[in-house]
């Protein structure tokens, strides 16, 4: 057995048992933001918040900051109409959804500006209020939907109406930034 | 030697990119991994985005989610297939948002599957965004000429307005002219999913029709 012979079967060896371990390996937990929000990262983790609109939205945008800023992020609200990168807009839209996040301006990868509509018509409760703010400032973070009842950014009407980030979603957040 | 080396090589590379696909196939993509430039899909991003204006990609919390077809149209006042055949853009419906602005889609319908039959009926998409066209994944958008199935709930009368908005942003699929149905990106929602595997309009309208 020459050394040539020698390293060519070690290599094949060492390939086997990477391919046997590959294959036993269990896959790794499943995170269920799927691909993320389609409005992007906001850019910077620093976020200055012109919030707007109906009042109860104003109360849960301001309620939702509070949530977020349990994570890297620190957000604010500042005044209108200048110098903000984030705008939350409480009004009454005939379309069934409770909210939306829209990327207004891209930087490279990433998103510059992001605005966040409130659709006062189909919310009812305080409770639904500060879930939907949250969820949309979880877009915001760059989060996408998930399908659990710990978390603020499942979608639909069906209980339990959470309005807070879980573990996995503070993770993800701070992941982003 | 020569077929031994390529052979532990092959093996190599093999046991490399399994390993590699592997560490990948299990974790869904962080958002940090999102890259809005170069994210590829397997459908034809055509039909959702705006040809003549920049995009605001919009992620929408629906009221009434992860439905199927038939609980989609459940969930509905009227389900149609027809055809555009007028969009007038920039109009003002939203209450309080000057920003919003809707794109009304005159539809002919030559199929009416569930609620009261019409010749024709108007659909109001929100299609603009302090000046940006949005843009949602999971919605094809339409233009003049675009056959459709649309999955509808009527305008509440506040809005003083004959015409529909979708049941949620799953109700608006097109239909190719090989008789095929576009629906959400890559599969991304039920219907999208769903649509996919009965692939034409007439076994989704078929499903459709099933909800009663």
């Amino acid at each position: 057995m020459n050394f040539r012979h020698f390293t060519l079967r070690s290599i094949a060896i060492a390939a086997a048992v990477l391919l046997g371990a590959a294959a036993l390996t269990p896959p790794p937990a499943v995170a269920t933001h799927g691909q993320g929000a389609a409005s992007g990262i906001l850019n910077t983790r620093t976020w200055k918040v012109c919030v707007s609109g109906w009042t109860a939205g104003q109360n849960a945008s301001h309620y939702a900051i509070t949530q977020v800023s349990a994570t890297e992020v620190n957000a604010s609200s500042v005044h209108c109409p200048s110098g903000y990168n984030v705008s939350s807009y409480a009004a009454s839209y005939p379309d069934t959804w409770y909210g939306s996040t829209s990327c207004n301006a891209w930087s490279g990868s990433r998103c510059a500006s992001k605005s966040v509509r409130l659709n006062g018509r189909t919310i009812t409760t305080t409770t639904q209020w500060r879930k939907t703010a949250t969820h949309e400032f979880g877009h915001v973070a760059g989060l996408g939907h998930r399908s659990t009842n710990s978390s603020c950014m499942t979608q639909g009407a069906a209980p339990p109406i959470v309005t807070t980030f879980d573990a996995h979603d503070k993770s993800s957040i701070n992941a982003n930034y | 030697m020569f077929n031994r080396s390529r052979i532990a090589a092959a093996l190599g590379a093999t046991a490399l990119a399994v390993l590699m696909v592997g560490c990948g196939s299990g974790q869904e993509p962080q958002a940090a991994d999102h890259d809005h430039a170069t994210h590829q899909h397997d459908d034809d991003r055509s039909v959702y985005r705006h040809a003549d204006g920049t995009e605001a990609n919009t992620d929408t919390y629906d009221s009434i989610a992860s439905a199927d077809l038939k609980g989609l149209a459940k969930a509905s006042d009227l389900v149609v297939r027809g055809q555009i055949t007028k969009a007038q853009k920039g109009v003002l419906i939203a209450k309080g948002d000057p920003t919003a602005k809707y794109t009304v889609f005159t539809v002919k319908v030559s199929d009416t599957v569930r609620g009261v039959q019409s010749q024709q009926v108007d659909l109001a998409l929100m299609t603009e965004i302090s000046g940006s066209q949005v843009v949602v994944e999971d919605r094809p958008t339409p233009v003049i000429g675009s056959e459709v199935i649309l999955v509808l709930t009527k305008i509440a009368p506040e809005f003083q307005r004959e015409g529909y908005v979708l049941t949620n942003q799953s109700g608006l699929l097109l239909v190719k002219k090989d008789g095929t149905v576009v629906s959400g990106l890559d599969g991304s929602t039920p219907v999208a999913k769903q649509a996919k595997a009965l692939r034409t309009a007439d076994q989704v309208l078929a499903e459709l029709r099933s909800a009663g």
